[in-house]
């Protein structure tokens, strides 16, 4: 299935602004995390912890709502959702 | 008013315009960029999410300190040293409570408003850390 993906700041430099990837049916947000931090690899250790988790100071939303820490990597997401990935936040 | 905003912002007419005969007094915070080095800096921010995310604040620092009127303006785009970045205007009855509310929402603002600050210096550009950063993504 295809979802989108939108980043900014410093994840858009490295992975682009918008655009989709293709992920097994019902795939979910940490399996969708990890196919996009494999398409660059000046965006290894971005995303991802060393044991291939999320990283917690990223930021995740699911069609414009954000996904709670708690339990966030087995979200399952839907043909056609969009995933917004914050880099840490440096606003003030 | 809860703004993000390319423009710059007007503090008295800020104030003027949340003024009400309750309030007895009005916290104003400006962040400004400071001179670490820089020659200017950009700001860029996911905009309807980042108002969204301000309003919350506004309403968690009402409902927690009891403050009458709560604006905040941040601005995006290129900014150089000196320049104004946000305004955080807090009006209550008392001084207390409006001293609080801001402090609340300066951390507030920097803990999840979905806002960065690229740095330009003589060396290149670095993406400025959030307070919340890990060490990895600051890279």
């Amino acid at each position: 299935m295809k979802i989108w993906i939108k980043t900014f700041a410093r994840f858009r430099e490295v992975f682009g602004d918008r655009f989709t990837v293709e992920v097994p049916l019902d795939a979910t947000v940490l399996q969708v995390a990890k196919t996009v931090e494999c398409m660059h690899d000046g965006g290894r250790g971005m995303l991802m912890e060393s044991d291939h988790t999320i990283r917690r100071s990223v930021i995740l939303l699911r069609n414009g709502r954000r996904i709670p820490g708690e339990g966030r990597e087995q979200v399952r997401l839907s043909e056609g959702d969009e995933l917004t990935i914050y880099p840490p936040v440096a606003g003030g | 008013m809860i703004k993000v905003t390319s423009g710059d912002f007007d503090v008295q007419a800020t104030i003027d315009a949340a003024a009400r005969r309750s309030i007895g007094a009005f916290v104003t915070f400006v962040g400004v960029v400071r001179d670490d080095g820089i020659e200017r800096m950009y700001l860029e921010a996911d905009c309807f999410a980042a108002e969204e995310e301000l309003s919350c604040i506004r309403t968690e620092a009402v409902d927690r300190f009891g403050v009458e009127t709560v604006d905040i303006i941040h601005r995006v785009g290129d900014l150089r040293v000196g320049d104004p970045i946000v305004l955080i205007i807090v009006g209550a009855s008392h001084r207390r409570a409006a001293f609080q509310a801001c402090e609340y929402i300066i951390d507030r603002i920097k803990e999840s408003v979905p806002i960065w600050k690229k740095e330009y210096t003589p060396d290149g550009t670095r993406w400025v850390p959030g307070e919340h950063e890990d060490k990895k993504t600051s890279g």
